[in-house]
C-alpha cells in the first residue's frame, strides 16, 4: 500500500513538472521535494491539490503537517 | 398606447395592455391606502402591477427577490414597518383595505427599495427615488420605441428594473423567457425580440447553446453589463446577432448607470476621466470612483458609500492601457496566493481569449502550502478534450506564473447567481 501511494506521489510530481515545463529528474521515496527537484512552492501546492483530487484525502485539513521527502509526503496519505 | 401588441409575455402566457390595465384598476384601491408595501412574488405580472401602481401613486415599495426565503421576508417586513406584504397567494383578496398607516401624504414623492445582488455577501437595500430609478429609460433612443425586450436579469434587480422601465416607458413589450437557453432562443425568435440586455455570462451561454434549427435574430440593440466585458464576447455578439448598436454599460444599484460605451471595443476611452459634468469618473489607488446624476438616495439603514464630496467609491479595480481604461476585477474578490494577489476576473479574461475555452469561472482553492491557489472551472466547445499543459503554456504568455490556475475542472456550464453573474463562492 505504502509503495502504491509513493508511486502516485511520484506520478503526480511528474505530471506537474510536465505541465509546467519544469526540468525532470530522478524521483524516489528519499528525494527531498524542494531541494532535490525543480519544484517550487507554487508547483508543490499544485501537487498537493492533485493528490487531494486523486486520493479524495486531505491530510492537511487540520493544519499544515511537515514533510520533506516524497516518502514522508506519501505517508500522510496512508491513513 | 398600442393595445394590439402584448404588454408582457411570460413564458407562453400573453398579457395584453387591456388585461394589465384591468389588474391595475383592481389593485389601485389596495395600493392607495397603504404607504409601505412589500412584494415577494415570483410572478413578473404581479411585480409589474406593484411597480406600476407604487410608482403612479408615489408609494414606498420594497421589491424582494423571488429567491428570498419566507422567514427572511417576514423579518424584513417587521424590521422596516411594512404596512402590506403581498406574496404570490395573497393577491387573490384585493378587499383587504384596512391599514394602520395613514394614506400616502400628497407631498411624498415615494421611493423604491432595491435589494442589491449580494454577489459577495448579504444583500443590502438601496433606496431610489422613482425619478432616479427611471432615469435611463428617458434616454432610450426613439428608434427603439414599441419594440420587444427580453428580461434576462432577475426582474427585481437594479439591472432588471432598468430593462422594465426602459421597455414600459417606451411603449415596449417585455418577454420573460423560460430558464432553458434553447427554449429561450426559440421564444426570442417567435416573439420578435430585437432588444437584449444581459451579462457577459448570459450572452456566452446564449450563443453557445443556440439551437442550429432556430434562425438567429437580427437585433436592434444588444447591451452587456453587470460583469467585465471582454473583446471576445463583443466580437461574438457582433458576428452572431449583427446588432444595429452594441453597447456595454457600467452601472450599479448604488451609482445608477455611469458608463455607456458603443464603439464595439472593451473598456472605455481614457477621456471619460476628464469629464466635468454629467457622470464624472476618477481613479484613486487603482479603484474607480463615480459621481452620477441618478445615484440611490442612500442605503435603507442610512449608511452611505459616498465620500463627503459626493464621489461614490467602488470596489472595481481598473488599469489604463493605450488610451483606454479597462476593468480588471473586484477588490473584494481577490485571491491571495502566498501573499500575491490575483483577481479572478483577470484570469477569466485571459482564459476566454483561448479558442478551447467557451466560458470559465476562477475561484480560490484552499492550499496548505500557499493559503490559496487558483482553480478554474472551464466550459469547452463540444468534443474538446482538456489539455491542461497547452492551456497553461498559453496562459503563461499572458499572465504572471502565480496567476495561472493550478487546477482545471471541466464543467458543462458555469453556475450563475439569480442575477446572471458568476458565483464567487
Amino acid at each position: 500500500m505504502a509503495a502504491d501511494i509513493t508511486e502516485v506521489v511520484i506520478e503526480t510530481i511528474r505530471e506537474v513538472m510536465n505541465q509546467n515545463d519544469l526540468e525532470e529528474s530522478t524521483l524516489t521515496a528519499e528525494t527531498s521535494i524542494l531541494s532535490d527537484t525543480s519544484l517550487d512552492s507554487l508547483a508543490l501546492a499544485e501537487v498537493i491539490v492533485h493528490l487531494e483530487l486523486k486520493t479524495q484525502k486531505d491530510p492537511f485539513a487540520g493544519g499544515f503537517t511537515n514533510f520533506r521527502t516524497i516518502g514522508e509526503l506519501a505517508r500522510l496519505y496512508e491513513q | 398606447m398600442n393595445s394590439e401588441r402584448p404588454f408582457l409575455i411570460v413564458d407562453n402566457r400573453i398579457v395584453s395592455h387591456a388585461e394589465f390595465n384591468a389588474l391595475l384598476d383592481r389593485y389601485r384601491p389596495l395600493f392607495s391606502c397603504h404607504r409601505r408595501i412589500m412584494i415577494h412574488s415570483s410572478d413578473p405580472l404581479y411585480q409589474a402591477v406593484a411597480l406600476t401602481l407604487a410608482r403612479d401613486l408615489k408609494g414606498e415599495l420594497f421589491l424582494c427577490h423571488a429567491f428570498f426565503k419566507s422567514a427572511q421576508v417576514e423579518k424584513l417586513r417587521a424590521d422596516h414597518n411594512v404596512d402590506l406584504l403581498l406574496q404570490n397567494d395573497s393577491w387573490e383578496e384585493p378587499g383587504q383595505t384596512t391599514s394602520s398607516a395613514d394614506t400616502i401624504p400628497a407631498e411624498s414623492e415615494g421611493c423604491l427599495y432595491v435589494f442589491t445582488s449580494g454577489t459577495t455577501g448579504e444583500p443590502k437595500i438601496a433606496r431610489h427615488r422613482w425619478a432616479t430609478i427611471q432615469y435611463s429609460s428617458e434616454y432610450v433612443s426613439a428608434r427603439l420605441s414599441g419594440r420587444t425586450w427580453i428580461m434576462t436579469y432577475s426582474a427585481t434587480s437594479f439591472a432588471g428594473l432598468q430593462v422594465f422601465f426602459s421597455a414600459i416607458n417606451n411603449d415596449g413589450t417585455i418577454y420573460y423567457p423560460p430558464a432553458e437557453y434553447d427554449k429561450m432562443a426559440a421564444g426570442m425568435s417567435n416573439h420578435g425580440v430585437t432588444i437584449i440586455s444581459g451579462t457577459p455570462t448570459f450572452w456566452r451561454m446564449l450563443i453557445s447553446s443556440w439551437p442550429p434549427d432556430v434562425p438567429s435574430v437580427k437585433l436592434e440593440q444588444a447591451t452587456l453589463g453587470g460583469e467585465i466585458v471582454d473583446q471576445a464576447i463583443l466580437d461574438s455578439i457582433e458576428s452572431f446577432f449583427a446588432p444595429t448598436r452594441l453597447t456595454h454599460i457600467y452601472a450599479s444599484t448604488e451609482a445608477g448607470t455611469a458608463i455607456v460605451v458603443s464603439d464595439g471595443r472593451a473598456g472605455f476611452p481614457v477621456e471619460y476621466l476628464d469629464r466635468q459634468e454629467g457622470v464624472q469618473l476618477q481613479v484613486v489607488d487603482d479603484l474607480l470612483q463615480v459621481k452620477t446624476p441618478a445615484p440611490m438616495s442612500g442605503y435603507v439603514d442610512g449608511r452611505s458609500i459616498s465620500t463627503d464630496d459626493g464621489w461614490l467609491r467602488t470596489d472595481d479595480v481598473v488599469e489604463v492601457r493605450k488610451g483606454r481604461v479597462y476593468f480588471v476585477g473586484r477588490q473584494d474578490g481577490m485571491i491571495n496566493v502566498g501573499g500575491l494577489k490575483v483577481l479572478p476576473e483577470e484570469v477569466e479574461l485571459a482564459l476566454q481569449t483561448l479558442p478551447q475555452v467557451t466560458d470559465s469561472r476562477v475561484f480560490a482553492k484552499r492550499s496548505p502550502i500557499l493559503g490559496s491557489i487558483v482553480a478554474a472551472e472551464i466550459v469547452m466547445p463540444d468534443g474538446t478534450k482538456l489539455n491542461a499543459k497547452e492551456i497553461k503554456s498559453k496562459l503563461r504568455a499572458i499572465l504572471a506564473d502565480y496567476k495561472v490556475p493550478q487546477v482545471f475542472l471541466p464543467v458543462s456550464k458555469i453556475e450563475a447567481t439569480p442575477h446572471g453573474k458568476k458565483s464567487r463562492r
